[in-house]
């Protein structure tokens, strides 16, 4: 089973991604601290990973530069999950080696459909194939 | 030796003593006469004869040999002698007498040319031609000649003016005929070209036959007397011209000079005036005054604008200024004075209107002071009252910006708190959408249709509740100009896609058409904000139509001189369009139109308004909105296609 990194502080937020990833078929790695993330990132190797930018240690975007250094995970797709606030640093995100990002509030009915886009992936039957309790 | 004295010794000794005597005389008269050859041999004849004496005698004294005389011839040679020197004798005195004369005639001649050449005026002596032939040294010098070159040489008529020759031909006949011509006028050219004039006396001389021989003449320079004259003409000139009187009296009030302002200010000729008294000019009770002034004439003072008055012929009296001066004769004693008078009747006549004038001028100045005072007074107090307001209005003021930066402080508290409310505003009601709508969705287990609903609501609840914190959040912004304008390069065509997939499901479910005319266009702008824009059109029109067809437009606007290239965006409905005195409150705050939909269609109130504010203060562009009541609305917005290059925006 496909394995997707979620780093997210935020339990409620977290459990919603998880439902939206379990549905599609992956297995949920959490990390609520960035350098959790990094440390499951590099001992993983996760499919993809989703990041959010504001964390309690390090932030998202150092901890998207040290999953980039570690060799090991230099391709590995992270998509970047950002605050209102934030929007018009996006440069900032990219230039720290995200693959891509999507502004808070996630809406967990479309999330999956848009990171299939993102990452040219066919979009599986969410319907069935899902692992709903 | 014996001496003794013969008779002939005497006889010869007495002949000798003559002809010397004789012979002395004779040499006397050598010096006076002219004959002096004549004289000389007298004189040598005489000496001869006493030589011939002397010797005998001689011979006698010493005795050497007996002389032996011849008596008779002794006696002949001596009556000779004798008669010689009496005939000298004779003649002698008569030469003296001549010869003092002489002399006397020569000394009277030498004065005389003396006297001729160096007199005070000139004398000259012309032929019957009319050539000089004598002339003195004066007039030489007058006229700046040599006597050589003047004597013999020109004639008078040649020193002569045009103007005098005539003067000089008119009277030289007459001169001839009448044998003198007395006073006449000439003027003379000088050698240098100056002129000289002269008063010319002349008397002919006449030929023993009664025809002219010569003509003598006096000649006075006159160039001093002729100057004094021109400028004494001038002087009476003025005087007579001036319009002033002008009077010249003696000491004891005669009149001696009368000018025509004269007879033109008091009215007498000058023939009436002349010899009579100052006093018929003056008012008797003035005569004082009369006296005052020849007291200071006296001392040697000016009088200086005495302003009196005087009496006219005929009794008038007028206000006259005088000024009276004394008039010194050659040696310094005053003995007349002059009388300057003017006519100053008017000017007294204005001047007392003036007074007068003044006078009442100074009455009104006081009563107007009077008046200024008493306004100057309740100016001074509606003053004290002003300057009171303006205390109080100082301290109100105060407490106005006291009160002022109260606000600001609150206001900026404000922005704070939305900024963190905001946050922590919109992270639990993005739990309520994210799990109602996973719910709703039947993710977790199937629900029945009532729970469905619910859910729902929960759902439509808190994406209203959201969509109403980011206006919120968003014109508090803007209000405070702390939006952030981020600049991205994209294609319109993009863009404006991505919008309608935002709208399209609700389209759908409405049973509405959507039909785009959409083109692509490279833009760079804030493109977050203009989504949001046309999201807010488009979300609006699906809001408010029912039936029909929503269209969303785009079209360019290549760039001009004066404007940068724009592009409009329309988005038309078929709904049921505002009246037109509402579109004007369209776009103000919580303003929500009456309307059959109102409460079929939610909304935050701050959706245009927020809209209008992004696209003017963000974008630089405008917003337009036309419609007709029950037909359909149509709102376009219109921005640079390159934004804060060329600054002008798309505006007007």
């Amino acid at each position: 089973m496909k394995k997707v990194l979620v780093v997210e502080d935020n339990s409620d937020n977290l459990r919603l991604i998880s439902y939206a990833l379990r549905r599609c078929g992956y297995e949920v790695l959490a990390a609520d601290t960035g350098e959790k993330g990094v440390e499951l990132a590099v001992s993983e190797h996760p499919t993809f990973i989703i990041m959010d930018i504001n964390l309690p240690d390090i932030d998202g975007l150092e901890a998207t530069r040290r999953i980039r250094k570690s060799g090991a995970n230099g391709s590995i797709p992270i998509i970047a999950i950002t605050s209102y606030a934030m929007a018009g640093d996006m440069d900032q995100v990219l230039s720290a080696g995200c693959t891509g990002y999507f502004e808070k509030p996630i809406d967990p009915l479309t999330i999956m459909d848009k990171i299939h886009a993102l990452l040219g992936i066919v979009s599986p039957n969410a319907d069935g194939t899902g692992d709903s309790p | 030796m014996t001496f003794s004295l013969s008779p002939l010794m005497l006889l010869l000794l007495l002949s000798i003593a003559i002809q010397a005597a004789a012979a002395i005389m004779a040499i006397r008269l050598i010096g006076i006469t002219g004959r002096r050859v004549a004289w000389c041999l007298i004189v040598t004849a005489l000496l001869l004869m006493s030589v011939r004496r002397i010797i005998p005698l001689y011979r006698l004294l010493v005795g050497e040999q007996p002389y032996t005389p011849d008596l008779l011839n002794e006696l002949i040679g001596l009556a000779l002698s004798c008669a010689m020197a009496i005939g000298l004798a004779l003649i002698a005195p008569l030469f003296l007498e001549r010869k003092r004369v002489e002399d006397e005639l020569r000394l009277t001649a030498d004065e005389m040319r003396d006297l001729y050449d160096h007199a005070p005026c000139g004398y000259h002596s012309l032929d019957d031609d009319g050539r000089f032939v004598r002339i003195n040294a004066t007039e030489l010098q007058w006229l700046g000649y040599q006597r050589d070159e003047v004597v013999g040489r020109m004639r008078f008529a040649d020193l002569l003016t045009p103007r005098s020759t005539q003067v000089f031909a008119d009277t030289f006949p007459r001169l001839k005929q009448e044998g003198r011509v007395k006073d006449l006028e000439l003027e003379l050219v000088r050698k240098n070209g100056t002129i000289l004039s002269v008063l010319l006396s002349a008397s002919v001389v006449l030929n023993r036959d009664g025809s002219c021989l010569m003509s003598r003449s006096t000649v006075f320079d006159i160039s001093d007397r002729k100057k004094n004259e021109e400028a004494e003409h001038v002087l009476s000139s003025i005087v007579e011209s001036s319009d002033d009187a002008i009077i010249a009296k003696d000491l004891q009030q005669t009149i001696l000079a009368w000018n025509k302002g004269a007879e033109l200010l008091y009215g007498y000729t000058a023939e009436e005036a002349l010899g009579r008294s100052v006093i018929m000019l003056v008012p008797p009770e003035r005569y004082g005054e009369l006296n005052d002034i020849m007291a200071t004439i006296r001392s040697g003072e000016r009088v200086e604008h005495l302003v009196t008055e005087r009496i006219r012929k005929g009794g008038e009296r007028i206000s006259v200024s005088l000024t009276v001066s004394p008039i010194r004769d050659a040696d310094g004693e005053i003995l007349r004075a002059s009388v300057v008078s003017r006519n100053i009747t008017e000017e007294m006549q204005l001047a007392a209107q003036l007074k007068q004038q003044q006078l009442h001028q100074e009455e009104l100045v006081q009563q107007r002071t009077m008046e200024l005072m008493e306004r100057s007074r309740e100016l001074q107090e509606n003053q004290q009252a002003l300057m009171n307001i303006v205390d109080d209005l100082n301290q109100k003021t105060e407490e106005l910006e006291q009160a002022n930066a109260k606000l600001q402080e609150l206001d900026q508290l404000k922005s704070l708190f939305i900024a963190s409310m905001s946050h922590e505003l919109r992270t639990p009601l993005n739990s309520i959408i994210g799990f109602s709508s996973i719910l709703k969705d039947e993710w977790l287990g199937p629900i029945n249709q009532e729970q469905k609903e619910n859910l729902a609501t929960i759902l439509r609840s808190g994406r209203h509740l959201l969509n109403l914190i980011n206006d919120v959040i968003d014109v508090s912004k803007i209000e405070a100009g702390r939006i952030e304008v981020r600049l991205e390069e994209f294609d319109l065509y993009d863009l404006l896609k991505e919008a309608v997939q935002y709208v399209e499901n609700d389209v759908r479910e409405k049973g509405l058409r959507l039909e785009l005319q959409l083109q692509h266009h490279a833009l760079r702008t804030d493109r977050r904000r203009l989504l949001q824009s046309v999201l807010n059109f488009l979300s609006n029109a699906v809001k408010f139509t029912e039936r029909g067809c929503i269209t969303l437009a785009s079209s360019i606007e290549a760039a001009r001189p004066e404007r940068p290239g724009c592009v409009a965006i329309s988005v038309v409905d078929t709904g049921i369009g505002i009246a037109e005195a509402d579109i004007e409150r369209l776009f103000r705050p919580f303003v929500r139109l009456e309307s059959p939909l109102k409460t079929l269609a939610p909304g935050t109130g701050l959706g245009l308004y927020l809209t209008k504010k992004l696209i003017e203060d963000v974008l630089d562009g405008t917003i337009t909105c036309t419609s007709t009541h029950g037909a359909g609305s149509t709102f376009t917005l219109t921005i640079p296609e390159r934004l804060n290059e060329k600054g002008t925006g798309c505006r007007g």
